[in-house]
């Protein structure tokens, strides 16, 4: 168990809290003229935020993009249901998840795990909405060059 | 650009940003120049755009 695991922990497979937890989530166009666009939602962390800008203005007038960022990670408590509570909010023809640098110490096989819940979790949204189409991103490099990531 | 994973379309954005400079396209170990994040946000959008075309989208009358 890796140093920040053990100062929260929730479960077996559940990541402890960082010491500073955040989110931010924004919509866009949910009543003008451009409601009835394609909805994309991406999710992710801090990379997502700093590009979601960047998507929304090469999209505006294509799709509607909103977007929800955060320190949480597959391994969170409750990720499950934040992921969730942003599937109920619109009916989204894509979702783009990019949510893997928060789950580093993560242990592989535990992160893996509970990727594919939220995988599962993305194709059940698929299935009772419109037909969506999920774009999953399992992680960045960083600064410091590491072996890509297993499939 | 894409590969597909489990029914999932991937965005192969490590493979975009992986063979970059680290110290002229990182600011820290993770994030990115604004240079580099322009990149990024333009190919999630070319991402996105195909997946757009895939997907069956059905929007209802009040854009939920």
């Amino acid at each position: 168990m890796n140093s920040l695991a053990s100062k929260c922990p929730v479960s077996e497979r559940t990541r402890g809290h960082e010491n500073v937890e955040w989110q931010t989530a924004y919509s866009y166009h949910l009543t003008d003229d451009n409601r009835n666009l394609p909805r994309v939602l991406l999710v992710g962390d801090s990379i997502c935020n700093a590009c979601q800008a960047g998507v929304r203005n090469a999209l505006e007038g294509t799709a509607n993009v909103s977007f929800w960022v955060s320190s949480c990670r597959v391994t969170s408590a409750n990720y499950l249901k934040l992921l969730s509570l942003r599937f109920s909010e619109a009916r989204f023809g894509v979702i783009h998840f990019n949510n893997g640098l928060h789950s580093l110490l993560t242990s592989t096989d535990d992160w893996a795990a509970e990727l594919q819940s939220a995988l599962s979790l993305m194709r059940s949204a698929r299935s009772h909405g419109p037909k969506s189409s999920g774009a999953h991103r399992r992680r960045l490099p960083t600064r410091r060059k590491t072996k890509r990531p297993r499939s | 650009m894409v590969e597909e994973l489990g029914g999932i379309t991937t965005d192969a954005l490590f493979a975009l940003l992986d063979p970059l400079d680290r110290t002229s396209h990182w600011t820290d170990t993770y994030h990115h120049t604004p240079e580099t994040v322009a990149i990024e946000a333009a190919h999630v959008a070319t991402a996105v755009v195909a997946a757009i075309g895939r997907a069956v989208v059905e929007p209802d009358g009040d854009g939920s």
